[in-house]
């Protein structure tokens, strides 16, 4: 419940009681003026009935609240029975209840327009009137209802706007956590859904899709449901078109390769420039334009501000691996470096060592061959020194130990895939590329993995693509014996040139162990492998029809 | 004496063995280098050495690396006390573990005469 809702509810309880004091106040005046048909302790006790009443259907709902309505016509049948109603001081009293109408409790969060107070109105009317019907009060009443209907839409309104408000402040309240504005997007799905009092007017879409534009593409951030495949078609159209209009419909869009044409499309701009386009999988209905700009572009502001903060987490993120990368480097080459100047040294630390024994023999002609040898020694350790000390230089900076895969979590399919297909957008990879083979079943497995580490892993895989292949790339979600399985694939650029060396490199990546050798000549792969193990996923790498393959298995929990 | 030697950079470590070889052998004994693995057509001619120091890093050339090379050996039944590592790198006996070898004898660069003469004559 929102908090505006809370509000209206407390205030609407205690309207409830003062309403009623209103009423016996009024009765009694009423009473007090004119001659009554009754005793007065029969008055006296309706007034205590009346409130007793009140008080067992106090803020109940549904058919309850109708007997509390019924309980104060009754009492208002008995107070004026009997008296002329052709006064407005009577006639008040009958229509209090209408003019009350809008505090009235049907149910608990709405304010509904209520049918059965007008039967009881012109019910009472009608039997105060000796059982007939004047027509200048029903018009007075109905024309009274007018105006209270007008009310109603406009606190219906107001309530409907602040739902969907609220399903913002909901998601920041049940998600601590970043990097999950779907749920978001879902909260305003629900609430988009959840009334149908105005069913020709208000929207009720299957789904929300909220695109970022990048370089004029649209790029998924984000849909209410989860989908696996999307196409826009004419994208760089849709977008001048939205910026022109900031509203188009019908316009088709292929979602899970289904077209759907039941689409309205919105553009919103944020501060910085930042444009973001929504989807609404819903009919176009009547108003659905003012619909649109009044109810859902303030909405999908506030959501598109949530989806930008967090990418600009992703980009901090981004930052961090490439920073974390930069220090991989550093390690990878200061454990080399120290291997180095071990084997560097050696000349010195032996020209000490052997100048020590050369003190100690006494053979002639032994100390004359071993001079030699010293000699070359002192030599080869002189030489040796220039690089040592360029090497000292270059293994000053120390960083940690970053292949460490601390931590792994539990996740569907459906987070492997979106995260693969995010970081392949993200890095400006064909979208057509991805060939999807997996079922609602199988995206329904859950497997542990650890997404930074992951990422990783695809970002090697994406800059070994752009560096090695012409273009022609390919990403397969299928299965092998019902266990999910990605494939990558590209060309190889030059491949006559290459395969010798890369059968080589394919030979080693295969290999259970990482290989000495393959630590110096393909840093990025041997990476990938550091990876891959500690994230449990099995890889295994070919050459088919003069492609690059590279398939990872994964072992679901 | 016969010792067979897998090292890529013998230059830095020649003058440890030439003298080792004047010393203790008169310049009798026979040292024979191999720059990478593919430098031995038949590695059972490995079996009339004394000992076999192999390198564990080798150039990117060379076809195996230093675990490659001792794993070849043993499968061609060399006797184990025959091997001697010979590396820069700590540590070693986990990469061993790893690589399902056993705990072999190690001789750390920088190396010196002393130690060169500890680990192949001591016990001889």
């Amino acid at each position: 419940m929102t908090v505006i809702e809370n509000i209206d509810i407390k205030i609407k309880k205690v309207i409830s009681v003062l309403f009623r004091f209103i009423i016996v106040i009024y009765s009694s005046l009423i009473l007090w003026k004119y001659d009554n048909q009754f005793d007065w302790y029969v008055y006296a006790s309706s007034i205590v009935l009346y409130f007793i009443i009140f008080r067992v259907l106090y803020f109940r709902f549904g058919l309850l609240s109708f007997l509390r309505l019924l309980n104060d016509y009754l009492f208002i049948l008995l107070i004026l029975w009997n008296k002329p109603i052709d006064n407005i001081f009577t006639l008040s009293l009958l229509i209090l209840p209408v003019i009350n109408s809008l505090n009235h409790s049907t149910s608990l969060s709405k304010s509904r327009f209520s049918v059965a107070l007008y039967v009881f109105t012109i019910g009472a009317l009608y039997i105060l009137n000796n059982f007939i019907f004047s027509w200048s009060i029903l018009i007075a009443i109905a024309f009274l209802s007018l105006i209270n209907l007008l009310t109603f839409l406009r606190t219906y309104v107001l309530h409907f706007a602040s739902n969907l408000h609220d399903s913002i402040d909901k998601f920041y309240e049940e998600n601590i956590s970043v990097f999950g504005a779907n749920k978001l997007l879902k909260n305003v799905l629900t609430e988009l859904n959840k009334d149908n009092t105005f069913k020709l007017l208000f929207l009720n879409p299957s789904n929300i899709i909220a695109l970022k534009v990048k370089k004029n593409k649209l790029i998924l951030s984000y849909s209410a449901k989860f989908i696996s495949t999307y196409e826009i078609i004419d994208e760089k159209e849709v977008i001048r078109s939205l910026e022109a209009e900031s509203y188009l419909v019908k316009h088709p869009v292929i979602i899970n390769q289904e077209e759907i044409t039941n689409t309205i499309y919105t553009l919103v701009t944020d501060d910085n420039s930042n444009q973001y386009v929504y989807i609404i999988l819903s009919e176009n209905k009547l108003l659905s334009g003012l619909y649109v700009r009044k109810f859902l572009i303030p909405l999908f502001s506030k959501v598109s501000k949530v989806i930008e903060v967090e990418y600009e987490l992703q980009r901090e993120r981004d930052n961090y691996l490439d920073n974390i990368k930069a220090k991989m480097q550093v390690v990878v080459s200061t454990i080399n470096a120290v291997h180095f100047l071990n084997n560097k040294f050696t000349p010195v630390t032996n020209y000490f060592s052997l100048t020590d024994r050369y003190e100690k023999v006494k053979d002639e002609e032994v100390r004359r061959k071993l001079k030699i040898i010293i000699d070359e020694e002192k030599k080869q350790a002189t030489r040796n020194l220039r690089p040592v000390l360029a090497k000292f230089k270059a293994i000053r900076s120390k960083s940690l130990n970053p292949y460490v895969v601390h931590n792994l979590y539990e996740f569907s399919l459906y987070k492997v895939f979106s995260i693969i297909r995010k970081f392949w957008e993200e890095s400006e990879m064909e979208r057509n590329s991805f060939i999807l083979g997996w079922d609602v079943e199988m995206f329904k497995t859950t497997i542990k993995i650890n997404p930074n580490a992951l990422e990783y892993v695809l970002d090697e895989i994406v800059e070994n693509i752009k560096e090695h292949s012409d273009a022609s790339y390919k990403v397969v979600f299928g299965e092998k014996n019902s266990l999910p399985l990605i494939i990558f694939s590209n060309d190889i650029r030059n491949f006559e040139k290459k395969i010798k060396e890369l059968e080589v490199t394919i030979k080693h990546f295969n290999d259970e162990k990482t290989n000495e050798i393959m630590k110096r000549t393909s840093y990025g792969l041997t990476l990938i492998k550091l990876f891959l193990n500690q994230l449990h996923i099995n890889y295994k790498a070919h050459i088919s029809e003069k492609r690059f393959i590279l398939e990872l298995s994964f072992n679901p929990l | 004496m016969k010792i067979a030697i897998f090292e890529n950079e013998y230059s830095n470590v020649k003058a440890s063995f030439d003298a080792f070889n004047l010393l203790n052998f008169n310049n009798e004994a026979i040292i024979k280098v191999f720059e990478h693995s593919q430098s031995l057509d038949d590695y059972n001619t490995l079996k009339a050495f004394d000992f076999i120091l192999i390198d564990l890093d080798l150039s990117s050339t060379s076809e195996l690396d230093g675990y490659k090379i001792i794993g070849k050996l043993l499968e061609i039944d060399i006797p184990l006390d025959k091997l001697i590592i010979l590396t820069g790198h700590v540590n070693v006996e986990d990469k061993l573990k790893e690589n399902n070898l056993p705990i072999l004898p190690i001789l750390e660069k920088p190396i010196t005469l002393d130690e060169l003469e500890n680990k192949l004559l001591v016990g001889n």
